[in-house]
């Protein structure tokens, strides 16, 4: 699956001189974390998000104002907000963001956002910013897609040389000690694995194979023990 | 200042046998990055965050690790990644317990240190083995910064109070609650937050004020006129509301 799949083709930024007050109001309006920043002639420069407004409140809990959130904490703050809703949107972004291409494998999006930390990609084509891609359109497009292992055939035959084909390909079974028998979709396994782990897994693939219903567990678990453990 | 001044008391949960769908479909209707998981007992057993979608078989992007591999990592790491990235039922994708988690009488300090420390954005408030609301770090820094005023320890009957308010806010579809907080003393709330607009600032102090037990409802709500674009503040001690204009 690709970025382009998954992600928002839609584009709400804000100009790294506008002020933080008309960044704040953006995202509310269209109730969004998270904006893209560009500079005069649309070129991507930063990504502004309700992080950065919280990383710079704890800097400055030392202090009580930062009047610029008073759009969040109304009433008291209104005076010294007055004061601050001028800073300028470059002033608090997180400048150089990492972006990622609409044809690149969502593998590449995924990898990118764990090893960075970070839960929102801007999507660009041939070097134009043209949508996002965040952790949560990522967790939407899982549970758009079921997914099951289709057999070739849908019968209990079929059905059982698929899971002991799928069974054989996977390398945290090595060699493939296990007896599959299927009988109307409801598959039994038996056999010995070394850990529950393995046990568990293969509960998990046989479960996902398409005209499976049910799926009884009998495989047991040898007790293994070595001096490091 | 306490968990228990600043937290929202509630949570939205999931059981751990749960689909992931309805999982999924939960957060995204909640708006929520993060799901405590509990037992059919309501026990806290796990929690199930965004990040768990990130490496699954539905959009390609399941952790394969070729077959040589198999000596460098061990059998039971491998069947652990497979169950993960291919499995359907909440329990197969969560972080197991132990979770992470404060009490009501944890300091905001320690919680603060607790969400640096684990770089996480929600703890889940337990009473013994029950989750009775969920501390943001949004609503942790908001209050830290309001520090000026002291807050002491609400009585119980407030405390009471302020949990069935929010009750009705979350029954209201029409309301996002982690835009609003409600304080509540001896039985006079007060309301801040941002509203979309003025007519839902009427509508939430008469659902408040309906609330069996307050006694009275004073608002420090702010709404946000999308068409203008002017933020207009409720008047609070002042007589006039004040008008902000933004170009």
């Amino acid at each position: 699956m690709l970025v382009l799949h998954a992600m928002i083709p839609m584009v709400i930024t804000v100009s790294q001189d506008q002020t933080i007050g008309d960044a704040i109001k953006k995202m509310i309006e269209y109730r969004i974390s998270g904006l893209p920043v560009v500079d005069a002639d649309g070129a991507l420069v930063g990504m502004l998000s309700e992080s950065d407004f919280l990383r710079r409140a704890e800097l400055g809990t030392g202090r009580k104002h930062l009047g610029w959130l008073a759009y969040f904490m109304p009433g008291k703050l209104a005076g010294e907000y007055v004061h601050e809703h001028g800073r300028r949107v470059r002033e608090v972004m997180t400048p150089d963001p990492m972006t990622v291409d609409e044809y690149a494998p969502l593998e590449d999006a995924a990898k990118i956002m764990e090893t960075n930390y970070i839960k929102r990609l801007p999507v660009t084509r041939k070097g134009r910013l043209i949508g996002m891609l965040t952790r949560s359109d990522m967790m939407r497009v899982v549970a758009e897609r079921g997914h099951a292992l289709p057999p070739l055939k849908d019968s209990d035959q079929a059905i059982r040389q698929h899971i002991l084909e799928q069974v054989s390909r996977q390398p945290w079974l090595p060699g493939s000690p296990v007896d599959v028998t299927v009988d109307n979709g409801r598959v039994t396994l038996l056999g010995t694995v070394s850990d529950i782990q393995q046990a568990k897994a293969l509960e998990v693939l046989a479960g996902n194979v398409k005209g499976v219903s049910s799926v009884t567990n009998g495989i047991r678990i040898l007790q293994l023990k070595f001096a490091e453990d | 200042m306490f968990v228990v001044n600043v937290m929202m008391p509630y949570a939205i949960t999931i059981n751990r046998r749960a689909p992931i769908r309805d999982a999924i479909r939960l957060m995204l209707k909640h708006q929520i990055s993060g799901l405590p998981v509990v037992d059919d007992e309501g026990a806290l057993v796990g929690i199930l965050s965004e990040s768990d979608f990130l490496h699954r078989v539905e959009i390609g992007t399941e952790r394969r690790r070729s077959c040589w591999l198999g000596f460098l990592f061990n059998a039971e790491r491998l069947a652990s990644e497979y169950i993960h990235d291919h499995g359907r039922t909440v329990e197969d994708v969560m972080t197991k317990a132990p979770v992470v988690t404060v009490t009501e009488l944890t300091d905001l300090e320690s919680a603060a240190k607790l969400m640096e420390e684990h770089k996480i954005k929600r703890l889940p408030v337990m009473r013994g083995d029950r989750i009775i609301g969920i501390l943001t770090r949004a609503s942790l820094i908001k209050a830290i910064m309001m520090q000026g005023k002291s807050m002491p320890m609400p009585k119980k009957s407030d405390q009471e109070l302020r949990g069935r308010i929010f009750e009705e806010v979350q029954q209201a579809q029409w309301l996002v609650a982690p835009l609003l907080d409600i304080q509540v003393k001896n039985g006079n709330a007060r309301i801040s937050g941002v509203v979309y607009d003025e007519r839902q600032e009427e509508a939430i102090k008469v659902l408040v004020e309906n609330v069996p037990g307050v006694k009275s409802v004073a608002s420090e709500l702010a709404w946000i006129e999308p068409l203008s674009g002017a933020v207009i503040l409720s008047p609070g001690e002042e007589k006039t509301p004040k008008i902000i204009t933004l170009h």
